[in-house]
């Protein structure tokens, strides 16, 4: 039916006002309709130790700003890697949107992530796994970056005792060689120590029953510096040269006050301190951008560090990210 | 050229253009009112923020300075009633520092007397030392010694004196410092008197306040800007987030309206008493402006549900206004479409009935001057027509008088009393007191009259047959049609012949009309001469009369209708017809009246 060009002005304006009416009354609404939270699972090796202080202090602050609900799941550092998939799994089967993860076990996990990332938004930490090439940015990995720390220590040495090292004698704690952090961490150490003319002398992996492995080592092959690749290695070192009053020189990468408060004894010479804080902060930000934009992709992000020795650990500068505030 | 700015619309209806302005001023009202109200609200509504955010700096100002205040008079007492008191050389201030320190101790972490070389003299509660430290180098130690004047507050930071006791256990304090006077066996020596203030305390009485769920916070700065408190402050420490706390030392107390990293805040400063910081409340715009959608939305929508009902509603009123209105239009439309006696609408508010009476009056006026027009014109034709009528008689009489002349001269009277006599009945029947319809019997007699009148000046030289059925004689007829026809017959027909007839028939067709046939066995006409006799009424006649027969049938169309009139049959050298067709209407009074009118 024609409509009458006089009748068609009213028309339009009706029209036009039902349309406004209808959506400002869906924003009215909506706007005071509050999104469900978002469930998000941190699952990382050991999530009690004082080593992810720093790193669950960052998603904490995270889950507040981005009105997040975090479930935590600590796994042994020696977990199979079935084991650690049936963990993740039930995490995805109990409703998580997404899921921070540390694997306890890089290698062969190629399947598992490709499968795990069309399930939940997925957010690497502390260390890379195998995962085929991502063009979609449906997961993403924050951490520093291992290689670089690895160099950093035996920078550290290197500022210590100078570019020869010759007749030094270096032990090494590497930490878990199924994690591709600490694999890295000592390839790049390893690189940057090696024209020094330094021997390594003994090396290690695990932590458990540390204290008489490192006794043994150090009995046997006594090691004038010692290289700690994860927290808890740089803090049995630690340990054992105050208990034994061992003046073995001890670098490392640290995070926990255990570790500072061996910086600030003197007992560790230097330790390198990745911002895992903004770790933390930032990989709950990741997944939740993720989520309120499903089409953008993720992208990796590599965190800052500092070295910290008993000089500068009371700075200004690194006070806020060595100490927590003890309320 | 002069280009017109408005193009000129076609003409609307009032309604629409009632409607159309109504809801124009509506929207803009609405819209207006809408947007003011908003503003206003939103002006209220940050003036209120401000507002707010000052009452609560207030508070909180309060609240530290009753802190701050308690902790320099804890070290107003720790120097005036015991340092001062005592020879540092000779007695212990341990009792008395520890008895100030229990007293305080749930905002303290210790309290410390150095002296100049940065020596610890006492301290509470009893800590060790830390393996070479120098606190000569620490900030608050060289802030004492260089303006003894002053207590000095520091920026929070982790205590680096004593060993961690317990282990791994780090106090994060604010120092207070200040220079002291020693007595060393009677010998004034300078000293520092350290208060290391728990920073919880205050970080706990701050967070308080951020507390709750909104984007706005408060935090507290020194008076140059470097942050003692923030609620982001791991944030800002970890690179995640940026303050633009180094422009607080250039503000004043006070609200004060600053953009920073692209965002528009409303910062408001409160300075504390004793230390110089500055508390500030931070007032994201951003976040208010996404605050204020609900309000925004809720407007949008109000103002929108308004406008649609006073849509309706306009036309509901103008719909109402105006249909008086159009039902005088409709009326006006009826008398454009030509309806007979149409019906004026009269009504509605009292200027439109007014239109309507003075539409119906201005009609009844047209119609009465339309019937006064159509009757003159009648009058008119009436008159031209009588005048017609009227040129028979002199031609005619003239002509009948000579026959009687010539009659009388030849002593034939009886021939003459006769011619008399049927010019006497003819011009009776012709004058028939004026009328116009007369009954179709004396209209033959007329015929009759004038035919015996011709036949005797023509010297019999044709015959004329009446052959009329009596059952119209009774009916009406328009005076004098069928004797200009005989005129005719004569003249162009028969006069010049030896056996010419005439012949006059009437009677009722099949179809119910009067037909009167006048046919004469005359010298005939062709087609064309037989056409124009009907249509050109220019012709000037040069024989009989001078009426010709166009006259005879507009006369019958004129009383009767289109549909009646003459119909000419002719043939040249075989004789002309011409038939008179009328309705069969029967001759009475009434209908006399009604065709005469």
């Amino acid at each position: 039916m024609k409509i009458k060009k006089k009748n068609l002005f009213i028309l339009t304006l009706s029209v036009l006002l039902v349309v406004l009416i209808t959506i400002s009354g869906f924003a009215v609404v909506l706007s005071g309709m509050e999104r469900d939270p978002y469930n998000i699972s941190v699952i990382v090796s050991e999530s009690q130790d004082s080593r992810w202080n720093m790193f669950f202090a960052g998603i904490e602050q995270a889950s507040q700003d981005y009105k997040v609900k975090i479930n935590t799941v600590s796994v042994p550092v020696s977990i199979a890697m079935n084991d650690e998939f049936v963990l993740i799994n039930d995490e995805v089967n109990g409703g998580a949107d997404g899921m921070i993860v540390e694997f306890s076990n890089c290698i062969g996990t190629s399947d598992f992530i490709g499968q795990l990332s069309t399930q939940t938004v997925l957010e690497l930490v502390e260390t890379r796994a195998d995962a085929d090439v991502d063009v979609e940015g449906k997961y993403a990995f924050i951490g520093a970056d291992d290689n670089e720390l690895g160099a950093a220590l035996a920078n550290e040495i290197r500022l210590k005792f100078g570019n020869s090292l010759s007749g030094k004698k270096i032990g090494i704690i590497t930490g878990s060689q199924k994690q591709y952090s600490t694999m890295m961490r000592r390839e790049g150490f390893m690189s940057a120590i090696e024209t020094t003319g330094a021997s390594i002398v003994w090396e290690i992996s695990g932590i458990y029953n540390a204290e008489e492995l490192i006794m043994y080592k150090q009995r046997s092959e006594n090691a004038d510096i010692v290289v700690a690749f994860t927290d808890s290695g740089l803090e049995k070192i630690s340990e054992f040269a105050s208990k034994y009053s061992d003046d073995v020189y001890i670098v490392g990468v640290g995070t926990s006050i255990q570790n500072v408060s061996f910086v600030d004894d003197g007992v560790i010479g230097s330790m390198v301190v990745p911002n895992e804080y903004y770790m933390g902060y930032r990989s709950v930000a990741a997944i939740c951008e993720k989520l309120e934009n499903k089409l953008s992709p993720m992208s990796d992000e590599i965190v800052s560090y500092k070295i910290v020795n008993k000089e500068n650990l009371f700075d200004e500068a690194n006070q806020r990210m060595l100490f927590p505030v003890i309320e | 050229m002069r280009v017109s700015i408005f193009k000129k619309s076609a003409p609307r209806s009032i309604q629409v253009t009632v409607s159309i302005s109504f809801s124009i001023v509506a929207v803009i009202c609405m819209l207006a009112m809408g947007i003011v109200l908003y503003q206003r609200f939103a002006l209220r509504s940050e003036a209120s923020m401000t507002e707010s955010a000052g009452l609560l700096l207030e508070q909180t100002t309060r609240n530290l300075e009753d802190y701050l205040r308690s902790m320099r008079r804890m070290s107003d007492a720790m120097y005036y009633d015991v340092i001062k008191e005592t020879d540092i050389s000779a007695d212990s201030i341990d009792t008395q520092m520890n008895l100030i320190y229990e007293a305080y101790k749930d905002n303290l972490v210790s309290i410390a007397l150095y002296d100049e070389q940065g020596n610890l003299l006492s301290a509470a509660p009893v800590g060790v030392e830390k393996d070479g430290i120098d606190v000569t180098t620490q900030i608050w130690h060289k802030n004492a010694l260089d303006k003894p004047e002053n207590l000095h507050f520091s920026l929070p930071h982790v205590q680096n004196i004593f060993v961690d006791n317990p282990a791994f256990r780090y106090y994060w304090v604010i120092s207070l410092s200040r220079a002291t006077d020693l007595n060393k066996g009677g010998v004034p020596e300078r000293g520092v008197l350290l208060v290391d203030m728990d920073y919880s305390s205050i970080e706990q009485m701050l967070r308080a306040v951020n507390e709750a769920n909104s984007h706005q916070y408060v935090y507290l700065a020194d008076q140059y800007g470097n942050i003692i408190y923030h609620p982001k402050n791991m944030q800002i420490s970890a690179g995640l987030y940026s303050e633009n706390n180094a422009s607080i030392s250039l503000y004043d107390d006070g609200s004060h309206k600053e953009s920073f990293n692209g965002e528009k805040r409303i910062v408001t400063v409160d300075t504390i008493s004793y230390t110089g910081w500055k508390l500030v409340s931070v007032i994201p715009m951003g976040n208010y402006y996404v605050g204020m959608n609900n309000l925004r939305y809720y407007v949008i929508m109000v103002v929108s549900t308004t406008l649609l009902a006073m849509l309706f509603l306009n036309r509901f009123v103008s719909m109402r206004v105006t249909k008086p209105l159009r039902k005088l239009n409709d009326s006006i439309r009826d008398i454009e479409m030509g309806k007979n006696d149409p019906d004026i609408y009269i009504g509605g508010p009292l200027e439109v009935e007014h239109l309507g009476r003075t539409l119906r009056s201005s009609i009844t006026r047209i119609n009465e001057l339309m019937d006064e027009v159509v009757e003159t014109q009648e009058e008119k034709r009436k008159t031209e027509l009588d005048a017609l009528q009227s040129q028979i008689n002199p031609h005619f009489l003239y002509n009948t008088l000579d026959s009687i002349v010539w009659m009388i001269e030849d002593e034939k009277y009886s021939d003459a009393v006769f011619m008399i006599t049927e010019l006497a009945s003819l011009f009776r029947v012709s004058l028939s007191k004026g009328k116009t319809i007369i009954s179709i019997e004396d209209e033959i007699r007329h015929a009759r009259n004038y035919m015996n009148i011709q036949k005797v000046r023509f010297k019999d030289a044709f015959e004329a047959d009446f052959d009329i059925d009596e059952k119209i004689l009774g009916m009406c007829t328009v005076k004098l049609v069928v004797q200009p026809i005989l005129e005719n017959a004569i003249y162009y027909g028969v006069k010049d012949m030896e056996d010419g007839l005439i012949k006059v028939k009437g009677y009722i067709g099949d179809d119910g009309d009067i037909y009167i046939e006048v046919s004469d066995n005359g010298f005939g006409m062709n087609e064309k001469q037989t056409e124009l006799l009907l249509t050109d009424d220019t012709r000037v006649r040069k024989k009989g009369s001078g009426v010709g027969l166009i006259n005879v049938h507009r006369r019958i169309q004129l009383r009767f209708g289109a549909q009646y009139g003459l119909y000419i049959e002719s043939e040249p050298d075989e004789g002309t017809m011409v038939r008179i067709h009328m309705p069969a209407v029967e001759f009475t009074e009434e209908n006399r009246r009604k065709f005469e009118k």
